[in-house]
Order: structure tokens, then sequence, then C-alpha cells
């Protein structure tokens, strides 16, 4: 999964679906652990901005 | 030095944890990761409508905007239902000042307090939550407690780790984006607005919260991952092309934009632990079908900060004695939640017109009555006779004691 960092507004929403706590979220953005998310896509459905895009392989 | 209360989050939900506990002789340290607390607002700002009364909350003076005395709420063909008082019941407040006022009170009583704090691991021993781990300034520093709350909001990592809520179902979240605009065309300074419909907001709503005669938080809510657009999709429709969005925007400038995410999917099955508490969003005591949250996270954690000073003064901390808070907040709402979390599902499923249709003959107060868990009388059956699919959703809400 990949996060537009021009349309996110860090509304955490992301990370709170996270099945695997993939996604960290700081004061002014987010890191994701590539090594935990299984690009499930859950993440991308509930963005308010749509900054998520998952590519499934 | 060992605290009392070590509280991640310094929301509405972690200060009046701090105050209460403070109130009653506790020590208090409160951590935020944000260096700025109260921003960004991820808020409609509005207080005292759903829930807890405004007796209850005593919100900070400096904080209230404008007073507000009711709503109107418009159906997807824009049928409206109006509630409007005398007095005000509410107020749209600036969380900005909201939340730091509250923050202010707590060091005023004697919290320690440290922002920029991202708590990101707890300290167990034996078994027993006693401490958070936090990374500050790009330092690691740990915090030890008797009892540690978790009043970290929708995000809350403290539930995570802990094991009371690991993630959020989609389903059980709204997601939202919000313009506070100036040169909105206000009809009524003292009356929210709402906006309901699948083409509108699904499974959820736009909302309408005046600041001043020109200024307003325009924002929206829908349920996560429903509808073909996203949330900011959703929004810039109803500026850009609803009959009376476009009328309210059509002068107006927008001065910040924000988004945010509210857990209305009820509260979490448990929210104690040994020497662990959850508060606020974090605990999911928000009201499923407004979303509200600010009210309840204020009222618990008052709760929260009392039983764990209770409990710290006996010596047991354990998650049984702790439950006591668990049991004094869901005796105040935990019927509410759940009845509301029916109707929301229920509202869910509820096709476009019999909404209109309902608007028709539901006066402002019945919906009051309805959000609030109260029972409303016979004079809707009457009013709906001959229209089937209305007749079937009042027999629904009968059957949720909403009506009799
Ligand atoms: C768009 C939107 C509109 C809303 N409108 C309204 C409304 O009009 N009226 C209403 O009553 N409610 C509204 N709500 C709900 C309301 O904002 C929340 O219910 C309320 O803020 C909950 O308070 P809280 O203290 O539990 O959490 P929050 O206010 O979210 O506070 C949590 C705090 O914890 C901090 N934190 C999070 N993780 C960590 C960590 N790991 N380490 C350290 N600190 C951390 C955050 O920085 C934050 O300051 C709205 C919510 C949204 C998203
Ligand atoms: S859901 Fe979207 S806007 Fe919200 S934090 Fe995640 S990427 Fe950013
Ligand atoms: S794609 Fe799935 S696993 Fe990966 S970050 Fe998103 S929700 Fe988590």
């Amino acid at each position: 999964m990949k996060i537009n960092e021009e349309l996110c507004g860090v509304c955490s929403g992301c990370a709170s679906v996270c099945p695997r706590g993939a996604i960290s979220v700081f004061e002014r953005g987010l890191t994701v652990d590539l090594n935990l998310c299984n690009n499930c896509g859950v993440c991308a459905s509930v963005c308010p901005m749509g900054a998520i895009t998952v590519e499934k392989e | 030095m060992n605290y009392d209360l070590v509280i991640v989050g310094a929301g509405p939900g972690g200060t009046s944890t701090a105050i209460s506990a403070l109130k009653a002789g506790g020590k208090v340290m409160i951590l935020d990761r944000k260096t700025n607390v109260g921003v960004p607002v991820q808020c409609g700002e509005a207080i005292g409508k759903t829930g807890p009364s405004l007796a209850e909350i005593d919100v900070p003076k400096r904080a209230v905007m404008n007073p507000i005395r009711g709503f109107k709420i418009f159906s997807p063909n824009l049928t409206p239902v109006v509630y409007a008082k005398n007095e005000a019941e509410g107020f749209i407040v600036d969380r900005r000042v909201f939340d730091k006022e509250l923050l202010v009170r707590a060091c005023e009583l004697g919290a320690d307090v440290m922002v920029g704090a991202n708590v990101v691991d707890l300290v167990y021993e034996d078994g027993k939550v006693s401490g958070v781990v936090a990374r500050c300034f790009g330092e690691k520093v740990e915090v030890r407690g008797e009892v540690i709350v978790g009043a970290d909001g929708v995000n809350s990592t403290v539930a995570r780790i802990s094991g009371l809520r690991k993630f959020i179902k989609p389903r059980d979240l709204d997601t939202s984006a919000q313009f506070e605009m100036v040169g909105v065309n206000i009809e009524e300074v003292d009356l929210m607005e709402f906006y309901l419909g699948s083409k509108v907001a699904p499974r959820g709503y736009v909302w309408v919260f005046p600041k001043s005669e020109n200024r307003a938080n325009v924002g929206i809510g829908i349920g996560a991952g429903m509808g073909e657009k996203t949330a900011y999709g959703y929004l810039m429709d109803f500026i850009k092309n609803n009959p009376r969005g476009k009328e309210l925007c059509k002068d107006a400038k927008p001065i910040e934009f924000r988004v945010g995410a509210i857990p209305l999917g009820g509260p979490n099955p448990k929210n104690v632990a040994d020497g662990l508490m959850l508060v606020g969003d974090a605990a999911g005591q928000v009201h499923p079908i407004t979303g509200g949250g600010v009210g309840y996270a204020i009222v618990c954690g008052s709760i929260a900060g009392k039983v764990a000073m209770e409990c710290i003064e006996k010596g047991d901390v354990s998650e049984k004695a702790l439950s006591k808070y668990e049991s004094l907040w869901r005796e105040k709402y935990g019927h509410e939640f759940s009845q509301m979390l029916a109707l929301r599902n229920l509202l869910e499923e509820t096709d476009d017109e019999v909404l209109d249709d309902l608007a028709k003959i539901l006066t402002g107060e019945n919906v009051v009555d309805l959000t609030a868990g109260k029972k409303i009388g016979v004079v809707l059956r009457a009013a709906a006779k001959g229209n089937v699919k209305l007749l079937r959703l009042l027999n629904e809400l009968r059957k949720l004691q909403l009506i009799q």
C-alpha cells in the first residue's frame, strides 16, 4: 500500500482499522511497516481523502 | 517519580480524568503526542445537545463561541424537521481553546504534563500494566504509575497494545472531512443544520454548525467505505451541488480544512484491565448516531479518575477493583449506546423515500427523544396510515422500545 502525503490529513482512520497494526501515527504524518502490511486494502476503504492506494500482486 | 495516574492523551477524556483524580488528591502525569494540544481541531465543536447536559460538562467559558437553541434536520428531499427552544441548550465551542483550557485547569490543580510525547508501548510488571514508554523529542522516556489511563482517542495505542481493542471494524467507523468557512449564508445563527440521505452522506450526515453570524463548520461524516465517493468527495458535492448547500456556501471562504475519524460502533466489550483503564474515544464512548463524544468523554473520565483514586487508596488496582468504573459509566450510558447502535443499524437500511416520509410526521421533539433513547407517543402510527414501508419502520422502532 502507498500513502499520498499530499492528500493525507492525519485523521488516523486507516491506522485504527488496520488489522495488523501496520500503520503508526505521528503528530505530522504516518509510517507504514511494510513487513506487517499484507495489502488487504482495508485502510484504503476508510480514507476520507482517497490518499491510499493498494496494489494487489 | 511514581505517579498515581499516568494518562495518555490530553483530549477532553484525559484532562477530565486528571482533574477528578487531582481533586481526590492524586499525583498525575498527562502525556500527549501533540506539541500543541487541541490543534488540529478534529471536531464539529458542538457541545451539549446529545448525551451529558451542559451542567455535567462545565464548559470553559473562554471556549464558547456561539449558543445553540436547536436544529433543523433536512431529509434527503430537503423536508425540514425543526427543533427550536427559547433558550440555549448547547454551544458551538472552539476546541483549540476548549482542550487547552481543560489542560490548564489540570495543570493548575497540580498535574505534570509532557507534550510531544508519543506513547509507543506499555510496561508490564507481574501481568499488571505499570507504565508507558514514549518517544519525546528524540528521546525514549519511561513513566511509571499505579494506574495507566488510555485516553488516546480513536486510534488508541493503549487499547491496541493491551488487547482491549486491537482494531476497529471499518463499519464501526465514520470518516469525516470539514471546512471552517467565513461568509456562510447562515439563516439562523442559533440553529444547527443537518442533512441526511444516501446520496448526501451514506450512513451519516452533513452538518452546518454556526460559530457566528457568518462563520460555520461545514462538515461531513460517512460510514467508512460506504458510497462511491470519499468523505471529501461527498462534502464537495454538498457545497457545490446540493440546492441548499450551494446557497449556504456560494460566498463562503474556507479558512481551515480537516479530516477525522469517529468510532461509533459502540463501546469496547471491556475497558479495564489490571492497572489499566480506557476513556473516551479509546473506550468507544461515542453516540452511535450523532458521533458526539466530547460530553461522554468528560463525564466518563470524571468517573474514571475518582474510581482510580479510590482503588489506589485501598491498595487494589486489579481489573476487578477498577471495574467499578465500568459499571458506573455503563449504568449511565450503556443502555443508550446499545439502543442507539440498534437504531443506527435500522436507519442504515432505511430507504431515502422512507426517511422523507418520516420527516413529514416527526417533530423536532420526537427526534430529540429518539436520539436520547426516550419513547415517543402513538401519534406517529396514525399519521403513517396506509404507508406500508413507513409503518414497517415504525414497527421496528417499537421493537427497539423507541415508540409505543
Ligand atoms: C470530524 C469530527 C467531528 C466531531 N464532532 C463532534 C461534535 O460536534 N461534538 C462532539 O461532542 N463530538 C464530536 N466528535 C467526537 C469528539 O471529537 C471525540 O469524541 C472527542 O474528542 C473524544 O475525546 P477523547 O479525549 O477521548 O479523544 P481525543 O480528543 O481524540 O484526544 C486524544 C488525544 O490523545 C493523543 N494521543 C493519541 N495517541 C497518542 C499516543 N500514542 N501517545 C500520546 N498521545 C496520544 C492525541 O494527540 C489527542 O490529543 C467529532 C469527531 C470528529 C472526528
Ligand atoms: S485515512 Fe487517509 S487521511 Fe486519514 S491518516 Fe490515513 S491516509 Fe491520512
Ligand atoms: S493494506 Fe491492510 S495490512 Fe496494509 S496497512 Fe492497509 S489495512 Fe494494514
